[in-house]
């Protein structure tokens, strides 16, 4: 298959497969490996040959393909209560067995977690590692409390960067590769510019990239930072929507009347349903986080900026920082409204959101709509809330038009 | 029981129940006051800029109204409560607040609290969860810095090396009473009931350390005088975050359970830890935070708090392990299983009873404090 003419959902399927297939032989290869988070520093482990698994994405996709039901009951069963996150959940109940029928993950050597998504992870993580008996290691990316990341926050980080260094070393049983490592942070940094020139097509209108695929273009951009043919692959990408514009194509086939953001993690079980009702509603995704929040770009490849960039990470920020975000998105993808997914899993997303939606809205002016549910637990959602308010939102959106005199 | 000890429990009491007059009264005598929100705040620096620190942790019983405009119904009580009160105005009499930003919850009340109470001053205080490496200490150190600039600000006066040192040796005293405190209890139970054990360490947060010190210097004596009450009730060890609604405590103590030790939040773990030597007074407070090992709230790679729980509880003569469980405290939640295997295998019974600091009513959990009873007089 030609990477360069392949279409980008077949590639992407063909990419998704060989992580796998490297995952799930790593151990028969005498690699390492590591459990981790999205947004952890990933340059570390491609730096040591380490292979990695996230098992959020594993609950992600074991939500997508309605696989999430037993593990949520064993952990249940173990005495977890029902109100955690569902990724946690998930994944709890899944190290008991590592038995799924859509997707397993092999048991980890060692598990690292950062701070720069959710503090639940080192919870999550804490019992994960006990249960399993391998170590576990920490990067903490202090909260925003004021604005961003400051000097004092990257210090501490790249203090952390040093035990883990020496961790991994121990793992390996070898030195660390600086050779590799420097690389790797410059590979990471033409992927972080890659995906972000590809996911900046959602700002041409009509836009010929359907946001709502960024829900799975952005599995490589998690899983596989570091490495080359991910940042080809978002080129592709790039070259395929400029083909759409020449050709004045879009992935959505649907009328692109509203334009709007989608705030939050996406309701994985309910994926088809939300896409189905927003296109009947002739909404199509083009604002959201997912393009901000994995550009994981530096300004020059040394360990300090890395630690900055990672510190900087949006779900750590301060309202005033998340608020400025997304009203930025929203202006740049010249979105007519946003929709919040008030989600039962996500504390940190969802406890600023009520802040967030006075503040954006003091801003802009747009209309918004809310709707309950979660990001696995496919019971925490109601398929009738969701259509009413993505119906009010439309609505308001069109009532916002009319009176500016737009079409 | 004693005359002065009915005195020294009723000007505790009196301190848990007329905490408006007490700021009132500070303020009135010229003191700046700042409040201190959950988990672990340095108070020792307020202390030192001779402001008078002040427990925040929520209130009882309190309906929740305009909270909800800031937080879903799946936010801690604690938080809720907070937030209520704050929207309410019960907080703007206060010149500062120290957050902390230790769990997500937490995270998110450093954005809300200027939104619902902008008339007081926040200060941050960031620990950094990695607390065991020595690039943590450099970090606290640092943070600790600026938390003293803006206590300076704001009080006018400046936190000197010697004021603090005064001050940590204040707390460390009385530190050391409360550990005292608890020992006795462990050691004669039955002596206190469960509302006076938690109103005497409550008490903590709404005196000035110098004033509880002295009392419990004298609380403490007539305790070791005391003669140990022949016990026959439930001895139980306390795990969670806090043990309110206080009237469960008032049905503990009817139903014959006493509390000979915890490691509750807003109980020992506030004293539980001396602040060690070190060579500046910042870095000392930065160092006890590197000496926390099970501490639900730090990364803990080994997850020793069940281990930990089950030791103490030993030590402490426990029959079982109460887990009470502050609903909606992902923390919490996340250790019970282990707290709940680790008590288990120590041969301890245990119970985990979910609380909500908002709850009307305490009947629910008397039904299973009473079964649990029933359960434990059967057992032995």
């Amino acid at each position: 298959m030609d990477p360069c003419t392949t279409d980008t959902k077949t590639l992407l399927k063909q990419l998704t497969a060989q992580y796998y297939d490297d995952l799930n032989h790593a151990h028969e290869r005498g690699q390492k490996v590591v459990w981790t988070n999205g947004l952890f520093p990933q340059e570390f482990f491609e730096a040591m040959d380490i292979q990695v698994a996230y098992p959020e994405n594993l609950a992600a996709t074991l939500g997508a393909k309605k696989g999430v039901m037993p593990y949520l009951e064993k952990c249940e069963a173990l005495g977890y209560s029902s109100d955690l996150c569902s990724y946690t959940r998930i994944g709890l109940g899944y190290i008991e067995s590592f038995d799924s029928d859509i997707l397993n993950l092999p048991r980890p050597d060692m598990i690292c977690n950062c701070t720069n998504i959710c503090g639940l992870c080192v919870k999550w993580f804490e019992c994960t590692a006990k249960r399993l008996d391998v170590p576990y290691i920490l990067i903490d990316t202090p909260y925003q409390t004021e604005y961003g990341p400051t000097e004092n926050d990257v210090d501490y980080i790249v203090s952390q960067f040093q035990e883990l260094i020496r961790q991994l070393e121990l793992l390996c049983g070898r030195p660390f590769n600086y050779k590799k490592f420097r690389q790797v942070l410059a590979i990471s940094r033409r992927v972080a510019k890659s995906w972000k020139r590809a996911t900046d097509y959602v700002q041409h209108s009509p836009s010929p990239l359907d946001g709502f695929n960024l829900f799975n273009y952005m599995f490589l951009a998690v899983v596989a930072r570091g490495k080359s043919s991910t940042a080809d692959f978002y080129d592709r990408l790039s070259e395929e929507m400029e083909e759409y514009l020449r050709e004045h194509k879009s992935q959505f086939k649907g009328e692109q009347k509203h334009r709007i953001m989608w705030e939050g993690i996406a309701c994985w079980p309910h994926l088809a349903q939300n896409y189905k009702c927003l296109k009947a509603n002739d909404m199509i995704v083009v604002g959201g986080m997912y393009p901000v929040e994995w550009c994981v770009d530096y300004d020059q490849d040394d360990v300090r900026s890395l630690a900055r960039a990672y510190a900087a990470r949006p779900p750590i920020g301060s309202l005033t920082r998340q608020t400025d975000i997304r009203a930025r998105i929203m202006e740049e993808t010249r979105c007519d409204g946003a929709l919040y997914h008030v989600n039962r899993s996500c504390k940190i997303l969802t406890f600023l959101q009520a802040g967030l939606r006075r503040g954006i809205y003091e801003r802009n002016h747009k209309p918004f709509a809310t709707f309950d549910g979660d990001q696995t637990d496919p019971t925490t959602f109601s398929p009738a809330q969701f259509e009413t308010r993505v119906q009010a939102l439309r609505e308001n959106m069109e009532a916002a038009k009319a009176e500016r005199g737009g079409p | 029981m004693s005359v002065s000890k009915v005195e020294i429990l009723r000007e505790m009491e009196y301190a848990v129940t007329h905490i408006r007059e007490r700021v009132l009264d500070e303020k009135a005598r010229g003191h700046k006051v700042i409040g201190c929100l959950p988990i672990l705040i340095p108070e020792e620096l307020v202390h030192a800029s001779g402001a008078f620190p002040v427990g925040i942790w929520g209130a009882e019983r309190l309906p929740i109204v305009r909270a909800a405009e800031y937080y879903p119904p799946y936010a801690c009580s604690v938080v809720q409560s907070i937030t209520e009160l704050a929207i309410a105005g019960a907080y703007d009499g206060l010149d500062g607040v120290l957050i902390s930003c230790l769990c997500d919850t937490l995270k998110c009340v450093t954005q809300s609290f200027p939104l619902t109470c902008p008339s007081v001053k926040p200060i941050f205080v960031k620990h950094p969860q990695n607390h065991r490496l020595e690039g943590a200490v450099t970090y606290f150190i640092r943070e600790l810095e600026g938390v003293r600039a803006q206590l300076e600000t704001l009080t006018g006066r400046q936190i000197t090396e010697e004021a603090l040192c005064q001050s940590i040796e204040i707390y460390n005293e009385n530190r050391k009473e409360m550990i005292a405190f608890a020992r006795l209890l462990a050691e004669k139970p039955g002596l206190l009931t469960c509302r006076e054990r938690h109103t005497v360490i409550k008490a903590r947060y709404f005196m000035r350390k110098e004033e509880h010190t002295r009392l419990m210097r004298e609380l403490n004596g007539m305790l070791r005088a005391s003669t140990a009450p022949s016990f026959e009730g439930i001895k139980v060890y306390v795990s969670g975050v806090m043990l309110e609604p206080s009237h469960i405590l008032d049905v503990m103590d009817e139903l014959g359970y006493t509390i000979v030790g915890d490691e509750l939040a807003h109980e020992s773990r506030q004293f539980n830890h001396l602040v060690p030597e070190a060579l500046s007074q910042l870095e000392r407070l930065a160092r006890q935070v590197q000496t926390y090992e099970g501490e639900a709230f730090l990364y803990d790679p080994r997850k020793t708090r069940g281990e930990r729980v089950a030791r103490a509880a030993k030590e402490a003569g426990a029959d079982a392990v109460l887990f009470a469980l502050m609903k909606f405290c992902d923390t919490d939640e996340y250790d019970l299983p282990w707290v709940r295997c680790a008590a288990q295998e120590a041969d301890l019974p245990f119970l985990h009873l979910e609380l909500e600091q908002t709850m009307q009513s305490a009947e629910p959990l008397r039904t299973r404090l009473q079964a649990f009873a029933e359960q434990l007089t059967h057992t032995c």
